[in-house]
């Protein structure tokens, strides 16, 4: 619970605090992650890249503009041949792709802090607590079991693929892409069945009663470090308003 | 019937939707109470849907199941108290695992029945102890092996102490390891007057382990009895075409005078002091 606070107070304070102090909470919150919950930094990194490719994904949106730049806002133009328009960036438009970069990476870090260093039981526990509905609950478990299911099977069909010679060219593994997703969605409901066979034979009566919520102390130091950590980084807000 | 069964089958049809064969045809069998049994037979031989129709899961098109002597009624309270006294674990672990970690998914099936968290916790523990799983108790499940799986599965039934338990291929793809310590756990749980079923293709396993076999064929039962009346003489397995036990075929192979009136042994141990004795004769002679 003290853990699911401290990441929900982060979290507002990654949403509302400066720039440079969201990019300060990153840091600090991959600390959490990489020094004290000792993640792999690999697996790090490969979960904040996914992450972050659809913020590269939504980059031309924010920073390629459309028509008719007045004097001197365009800081790059390209003039499209037989057209009037032009495509342009400006420099507003960079400074808000970065701003967003920064809340994003902020946000991002405190998400896969909860994620990262919580059991998934226990988070189950602490959103029941916090009065969430129980089909929603119920839903993430057993998203949350398909996951692995669904990740097993797809490596099994590739692995499989590959032993046999897979496909050369381009256009050949699209296909193969595109009949493995077939095939994989035939194996996961056969396994939707399974599991649901499994869920009726071990007593499921239309509800998932989840173990009770188990209270633990929390070690002094990270106690400290949290508290010590929220309390600076809201002055230092105030010192930048005030500045 | 005059044996005492916990669960028997009689004139049992079922055939699956978009099938040209029943997968019971007028099936009429009986697991004996408080035995290690053993389901042989092929693929398609009908073990799973046994299964299946033995938890409530499948009902019989015609025929009648019957426990304790009398008819399952497939009535909601009844059909769950039929499930918490046959418990069913899959070939495959995935399909009965639900929480996040063996402790969670062993606890899942005793809080639906409303128990107390304290004893709970306290069948968790002794189900996690007598499975060897203490050590793996907060895992995460998706990081336990094939045969940690296997016997997290089989915890949660246990947890739930049914009187029958009904293990489909519990030790396909498991290494002599795991097979072996999943054994233990089953003749642990047999030892406190559980009635254990398993399917297996197996016959030595069959042979060393259960104390009674049901042969089924093509959906019904070819024959049942006792590791040394099935294995007696290879007919019966031949004509479906299952082999005999190596040790059977050891056994058969020796000479009348030397195996009349000694029982076949069941084991390598058994059969080890067999030959000792045997050895020991001649050698005296």
């Amino acid at each position: 619970m003290w853990k699911s606070l401290f990441a929900a107070v982060m979290f507002i304070l990654a949403y509302v605090l400066h720039p440079v102090l969201q990019m300060l909470i990153a840091l600090w919150m991959m600390r959490w992650c990489l020094l004290y919950a000792k993640i792999p930094p690999r697996a790090y990194g490969l979960l904040v890249g996914t992450a972050l490719l659809f913020f590269g994904l939504s980059l031309p949106a924010l920073l390629v503009e459309f028509g008719h730049p007045a004097a001197g806002e365009a800081s790059w133009h390209l003039q499209i041949p037989g057209m009037s328009r032009v495509l342009y960036m400006t420099p507003a438009g960079g400074m808000r792709a970065v701003l967003l970069l920064a809340r994003v990476s902020a946000c991002l870090a405190c998400c896969l802090f909860i994620i990262l260093t919580t059991p998934f039981g226990e988070l189950l526990q602490v959103l029941r607590r916090l009065w969430m509905p129980q089909i929603v609950l119920e839903l993430m478990l057993i998203m949350y079991r398909f996951l692995f299911l669904l990740d097993d099977t797809a490596h099994g069909l590739h692995l499989a693929r590959r032993l046999r010679g897979g496909q050369r060219g381009f256009r050949a593994k699209l296909r193969e892409a595109a009949s493995m997703a077939a095939s994989l969605f035939a194996n996961t409901m056969h396994r939707y069945y399974g599991l649901s066979q499994g869920l009726a034979t071990r007593g499921f009566t239309g509800e998932i009663l989840l173990p009770p919520y188990v209270k633990r102390t929390v070690p002094r130091r990270f106690a400290f470090e949290a508290y010590a950590g929220i309390a600076l980084l809201v002055a230092a807000q105030l010192c930048l308003l005030w500045a | 019937m005059n044996i005492d069964y916990s669960l028997a089958f009689e004139d049992v049809v079922f055939h699956y939707p978009d099938t040209m064969e029943p997968a019971l045809r007028g099936l009429t069998v009986a697991i004996p109470k408080g035995c290690k049994t053993a389901l042989l037979g092929h693929n398609g031989s009908g073990k799973s849907t046994l299964f299946l129709h033995a938890v409530g899961l499948l009902r019989p098109q015609m025929g009648t199941l019957l426990q304790a002597g009398l008819p399952v009624s497939y009535a909601k309270k009844e059909l769950a108290a039929l499930r918490r006294r046959v418990g069913l674990v899959f070939q495959d672990p995935e399909q009965q695992l639900i929480l996040s970690t063996p402790m969670e998914d062993i606890s899942f099936g005793l809080r639906g029945t409303g128990m107390d968290e304290k004893e709970i916790e306290s069948r968790c523990a002794a189900v996690l102890e007598q499975l060897n799983l203490t050590a793996l108790k907060d895992k995460p499940i998706h990081q336990l092996s094939l045969g940690q799986k296997k016997r997290t599965a089989l915890a949660g039934v246990l947890a739930m102490e049914p009187e029958l338990i009904l293990l489909d291929e519990p030790t396909s793809y498991l290494d002599p390891l795991s097979e072996a310590q999943l054994l233990d756990g089953l003749d642990s749980i047999h030892r406190k007057g559980t009635t254990v079923v398993m399917v297996t293709h197996d016959m030595n396993l069959a042979y060393r382990w259960a104390d009674w076999i049901i042969v089924l064929d093509h959906g019904s039962c070819r024959a049942a009895g006792t590791p040394d009346d099935i294995f007696a003489g290879p007919e019966t397995l031949q004509a479906i075409g299952l082999e005999l036990p190596l040790l059977a075929e050891l056994w058969h192979s020796l000479p009348l005078h030397v195996t009349q009136g000694v029982t076949a042994p069941r084991n390598a141990g058994d059969f080890k002091a067999l030959l000792g004795s045997l050895l020991g004769e001649r050698m005296d002679g």
